[in-house]
């Protein structure tokens, strides 16, 4: 196959764009792409200009939009919540890619390294099964049952506590802003394990155990053949993983709408729960497409690094 | 560290329990127990959320409110799941969900394929950017849409319509296909090109591609 294909392949980029078909040249596939640009256009372009249009503007949803220049955006830089929210985002990746990918990295590796060998391939997927059940509850049913757990009148971790005879461990868990943040913290974490541990398994396969053999012969202990091996080989499924975890993370709303609305106060505000208020409860809808702007300039800059991050290690390991 | 026996010990694919006596290599180290215990520990601890909602939701209130939450029912109570299924009109629900899902998936695919195939095997000029284009559809929090397409939907009469979810989640969807779609379709062999059609590609292959073959299978 390989053969074949070097010898044509020079032959036919001359006479032909890069198109894998060579009858047709280039601007006949473009015809293709028409449906989906119309309705990304439709869908996502327009309605996102707009957005940033609308950031200009104080607009209560009644009468039409007026102009108001960067009032919003001055406004914004001074606005202790939005840079609350923030500083609650940086919590959120904490628990949604940090947390999850570093320890999803060494359960993946214990599955599949000393469970799977030792006790059994059937033992390791059935664990792996378990730990990826809260992926499966669509997130804000995951969080209404946690929120049943954490009620503080006779909810089930009190209950749990008091039988216990830790009964002064009792807390209020959501409703008190000392707890509330960390509380949702442990709740991400519990829901975006599985994540990291089912990608991270596929990806092992492919490692060649005769690496770690070789490396075992030559003294590497089990941190160094897990470093220098698994997660080296294993990177691009790390770059996909922190990248679409962090996009997540960033832009989380479920879990904070249906467990604490922001609060109490503003301890677990987060920047789409605050713009999403901002349009439908005080319907300050300029300034909520202030704060979706900044949130969605932050992320494309956030992608566009991971991105450039992860190509740049791919070249220096070619 | 790197050299003595017992570290050779715990590289045997084990962990990073404390080196243990060496017995036969094969053999299961008590290390390795603990190291399975914990896997199961927190297994359980994934699972138990999901334990307490199957054990309560077949309990009365009156069962919950003596034996409180952690207790298994005295006797299995299935008002609440059948109120539950008629006051929120669940078949309804559940027919939606369905409906706008399997929708989504067929229109997303068709989108994503033609996409696919103008960018994977067309190759048109610029397809890096076009992807990443198509990628937005991913990354922009969904609030930065929010407002204008709910007014963009008010405007055509399609709000408060199964239809406005379809359409939207479509191009949501079928951005992420279109990425990992074209991924693969820009690695077909590129010797399907010399042949006027797939079809007689595929048929004279044998002959045409056969040192190739060959060359792939050793």
């Amino acid at each position: 196959m390989t053969a074949a294909s070097t010898v044509s392949s020079p032959r036919l980029k001359k006479r032909h764009s890069e198109s894998l078909l060579p009858a047709s040249s280039g601007g006949g596939f473009w015809w293709y792409l028409l449906p989906g640009f119309v309705l990304l256009t439709a869908i996502i372009l327009i309605p996102l200009v707009w957005n940033v249009y609308l950031s200009f503007t104080s607009y209560r949803g009644i009468r039409p939009p007026k102009w108001i220049g960067l009032a919003n955006w001055s406004a914004l830089i001074s606005d202790d919540k939005f840079w609350m929210s923030f500083g609650n985002s940086v919590a959120m990746i904490v628990a949604m890619v940090v947390i999850p990918t570093l320890v999803g990295l060494v359960l993946a590796a214990m599955l599949f390294d000393l469970i799977g060998k030792k006790f059994g391939g059937r033992l390791a997927s059935f664990l792996r099964a378990t730990y990826y059940l809260p992926q499966i509850l669509p997130v804000v049913i995951a969080a209404i049952v946690i929120g049943w757990i954490l009620r503080p009148e006779n909810g089930a971790l009190n209950v749990f506590l008091k039988t216990a005879g830790l009964g002064s461990l009792q807390h209020n868990w959501l409703g008190n802003p000392d707890t509330a943040l960390i509380s949702i913290m442990v709740i991400m974490v519990w829901v975006q394990l599985g994540y990291p541990v089912v990608i991270f398994m596929a990806a092992l396969q492919r490692v060649n155990p005769e690496l770690y053999e070789a490396a075992e012969l030559d003294g590497a202990n089990w941190f160094q053949r897990f470093r220098w091996i698994t997660v080296s080989i294993i990177r691009p499924e790390i770059y996909v993983v922190s990248l679409t975890c962090t996009i997540a993370a960033l832009k989380v709303f479920g879990p904070i709408y249906t467990l604490t609305r922001g609060g109490p106060g503003t301890s677990t505000i987060v920047p789409s729960y605050y713009s999403y208020s901002e349009f439908f409860q005080t319907q300050q809808v300029g300034y909520g497409a202030t704060i979706s702007t900044a949130l969605t300039v932050l992320i494309v800059i956030v992608s566009f690094f991971f991105i450039m991050a992860q190509n740049r290690a791919e070249r220096r390991e070619s | 560290m790197t050299t003595s026996l017992a570290a050779h010990d715990a590289a045997r694919g084990t962990g990073s329990g404390p080196p243990v006596a060496r017995r036969k290599p094969h053999r299961k180290k008590p290390s390795d127990w603990i190291i399975l215990a914990a896997a199961i520990v927190v297994g359980i601890l994934i699972a138990v959320p999901f334990l307490l909602i199957v054990i309560n939701s077949f309990k009365s209130p009156a069962d919950y409110n003596t034996g409180g939450p952690l207790q298994l029912p005295t006797h299995l109570y299935f008002d609440g799941i059948v109120k539950f299924w008629k006051y929120v009109d669940f078949p309804q629900k559940l027919w939606n969900s369905i409906f706008i899902s399997g929708t989504v998936a067929i229109l997303a695919i068709i989108i994503s394929v033609l996409n696919a195939y103008a960018l994977g095997i067309g190759r048109v000029k610029a397809r890096l950017w076009i992807i990443v284009l198509f990628l937005l559809a991913n990354m922009v929090p969904q609030e930065a849409l929010l407002y204008p397409l709910y007014s963009m939907f008010k405007l055509v009469g399609l709000y408060d319509n199964v239809w406005s979810v379809i359409i939207i989640f479509t191009v949501i969807q079928s951005a992420f296909g279109t990425y990992l779609l074209s991924s693969v379709y820009g690695t077909f062999p590129k010797e399907m090109s010399t042949e006027p059609s797939p079809k007689r590609y595929w048929r004279r292959r044998p002959s045409t591609a056969r040192a190739g073959g060959r060359h792939c299978g050793a």
